[in-house]
């Protein structure tokens, strides 16, 4: 029995939408453990399944075409796979909840921001809905926007603002997890900033754990303690900031980082990863990452399993299997 | 926005202008002759032409149209050429029964199809889907006059319930809304699961279903009401076809409304009473497009705000 204090600890999860087309494998057997008051980060390409994971977490799967198998799924001790519709109700937006991507859809047209906060909170704690819209005003002075702006339309905002909206609308109940999914890829740069940092402050305020999405390892440097890289479905490497970053194992997180820009030699080309994520209709047996490794062998087309680099530090790939084996980053 | 209804009522001025006169100078070229149709068939010339002169036939038509539409804005539309009595007198007389059909035959329509459409759309690709679709195109096929005849078989005939015509009582009310609403009902149904199945596949609903709010909410509070300004548009043109499509079922059900009058008019001849419903239904027309236009404020936010600047 694991000892450390878990929110969330997720067990060979697996999700799949089945569709006329064939069968989408959206997430394959994922695991995935948070201690409490931490922050990881989930970082991949698009489509590898990262938000798939988060919506699942949620219980948010639509089914048909989704279908859901799990080992276990518990919510700081919450077994979320027995829950009622009823009972999943009472725990989305009060223990766990969520920022989307994109604010600009993300909220109600037809509704008032103070009514979008206040319908959060009106759901899950004991008040009046008077009461509820005064604390609504209130979350929305902690995320910096006037609180007279209560009564105004989400058009009536720009789009950094309607990110604060969406994450006052998270916040409100103060959730014991708060699932982030690339909560600042539709904003400019300056915006994003001012909105990582809010987040940063609001989450060390709220003691919430956090599940980052993003495909921008910097913003994982910035604001996580440990980080996930997913690849067609799965975690091919988990570790903390230092292990990922500093200590990379997995061939395709070195592959993330050799492709980024190089600050010190600004001509230098990008080496990026040869090849695409496969199709996740028709993932490759073994592991998924095979057919563009620089390092693939055979071993790489029998099932995966992690090793244990450290006990933080976790890898997905056969290849550490063989005698001496490194990456090439790690002999820099 | 009262600036902006003042506009749009403004706007409707060239549309009535237009309409009347295009109305009055077919009525005008139409063949036949109430006068010669009037008088005795041993009438002479010169006493027809005297009739004429007396119910104001004679001149070039644009002075007569102008004469006719300055009576208009005093409210006299003339009298009735057959009846012998003010159109205007005639119409109002009429025209509140058409109203009732019309409202009762949309309330019929909206409690059938919007949870219908709802449902539909709710239950995308499944036999709840299939059935409703089946329902509405049976709906949006079936003539009025043929489901009125049944439901008159049924329910007068048969049964003995209601009433099979006339506007005596409430209960004969009924039967023709019954059948205006169904026939209306399918199209509306069918704009009600489109809109839905739009509204359905937006984020702010996964926003709100992250929020914990019930599947029940999330439909009929935040979709209903971001998917109602196409169904409100639908029941704006639907209420103007019950207005004026309602001739089948007025005369099925022998239905005082003006519907039926203005038919009759134009079979009589009586020029002065068909151009006067005419003109009068456009203006009506008119007004529910503009309440039409109203309601949309209402119902989103961002309209409203356009409307403001």
């Amino acid at each position: 029995m694991d000892k450390r204090d878990l929110v969330l600890d997720v067990k060979n999860l697996v999700v799949r939408y089945e569709t006329e087309d064939g069968i989408v494998k959206a997430v394959n057997g994922l695991n995935l453990q948070i201690e409490r008051g931490k922050a990881i980060g989930l970082v991949g390409e698009t489509g590898a399944g990262k938000t798939t994971t988060a919506l699942s977490l949620l219980r948010l799967i639509p089914k048909p075409p989704g279908v859901e198998e799990c080992d276990h799924m518990f919510l700081d001790g919450l077994d979320m796979l027995s829950l009622s519709v009823k009972e999943l109700e009472k725990v989305r937006g009060k223990d766990i909840s969520m920022i989307f991507q994109d604010p600009m859809t993300a909220l109600n047209p037809v509704l008032t921001v103070g009514d979008q906060i206040a319908e959060s909170i009106f759901l899950h704690e004991d008040v009046s809905y008077a009461e509820a819209r005064k604390r609504a005003i209130e979350m929305l002075e902690v995320v910096g926007i006037p609180g007279e702006r209560a009564n105004e339309y989400p058009h009536q905002f720009s789009g950094g603002m309607k990110q604060r909206v969406v994450i006052a609308i998270a916040l409100a109940c103060h959730p014991k997890l708060l699932i982030a999914d690339e909560p600042t890829t539709a904003l400019d740069v300056t915006i994003q900033a001012q909105v990582l940092d809010l987040m940063k402050n609001l989450r060390k305020h709220y003691k919430t754990s956090l599940i980052m999405i993003t495909h921008d390892l910097g913003i994982v440097a910035e604001i996580c303690d440990e980080v996930a890289v997913m690849y067609s479905g799965n975690i091919v490497e988990r570790g903390t900031l230092e292990d990922v970053f500093n200590k990379t194992k997995h061939p395709y997180t070195e592959g993330l980082f050799n492709s980024l820009p190089n600050i010190n030699d600004r001509k230098a080309m990008l080496t990026p990863i040869k090849g695409l994520m496969p199709d996740p209709t028709n993932i490759p047996v073994g592991c998924p990452f095979h057919p563009r490794c620089p390092y693939m062998g055979e071993d790489c087309k029998q099932p995966q399993w992690e090793r244990a680099i450290s006990d933080t530090h976790f890898v997905r790939c056969s290849a550490y299997d063989r005698p001496g084996f490194r990456i090439e980053r790690e002999e820099r | 926005m009262i600036r902006y209804i003042v506009k749009r009522a403004v706007m409707m001025i060239p549309v009535i202008l237009a309409v009347s006169f295009v109305v009055y100078f077919l009525m005008d070229l139409a063949p036949g002759d109430i006068v010669t149709s009037l008088m005795p068939q041993d009438a002479t010339e010169h006493e027809i032409e005297m009739m004429r002169e007396e119910m104001g036939l004679n001149g070039p038509l644009i002075e007569r149209y102008f004469r006719y539409m300055k009576n208009l804005l005093k409210g006299d539309l003339g009298v009735s050429l057959s009846m012998k009595r003010p159109v205007m007198e005639v119409f109002l007389e009429r025209f509140p029964n058409t109203l009732k059909l019309a409202f009762w035959s949309i309330i019929v329509a909206m409690i059938i199809s919007v949870p219908l459409g709802i449902a539909a759309a709710t239950h995308h690709r499944t036999w709840v889907d299939g059935v409703s679709m089946i329902a509405s195109m049976i709906g949006v096929s079936m003539p009025a006059f043929w489901l009125g005849i049944l439901l008159i078989l049924l329910f007068s005939l048969k049964l003995g319930w209601l009433p099979s015509g006339g506007s005596s009582s409430f209960k004969s009310i009924i039967l023709p809304a019954l059948t205006l609403g169904t026939a209306q009902a399918g199209n509306l149904t069918r704009i009600t699961r489109s809109s839905m199945l739009e509204v359905i596949r937006q984020d702010y609903l996964r926003t709100a279903r992250a929020k914990g709010v019930s599947e029940r909410h999330v439909i009929y509070k935040h979709a209903l009401k971001n998917a109602l300004i196409p169904i409100i548009t639908i029941l704006g043109s639907t209420f103007g076809n019950a207005l004026g499509g309602a001739v089948v079922i007025e005369t099925v059900f022998s239905w005082p409304g003006v519907a039926r009058l203005t038919v009759t008019a134009i079979n009589t001849r009586d020029m002065t009473l068909a151009t006067g419903c005419i003109i009068m239904f456009t203006i009506f027309l008119n007004l529910t497009l503009l309440l039409v236009d109203i309601a949309y404020a209402y119902v989103d936010p961002r309209i409203k705000a356009q409307y403001s600047k």
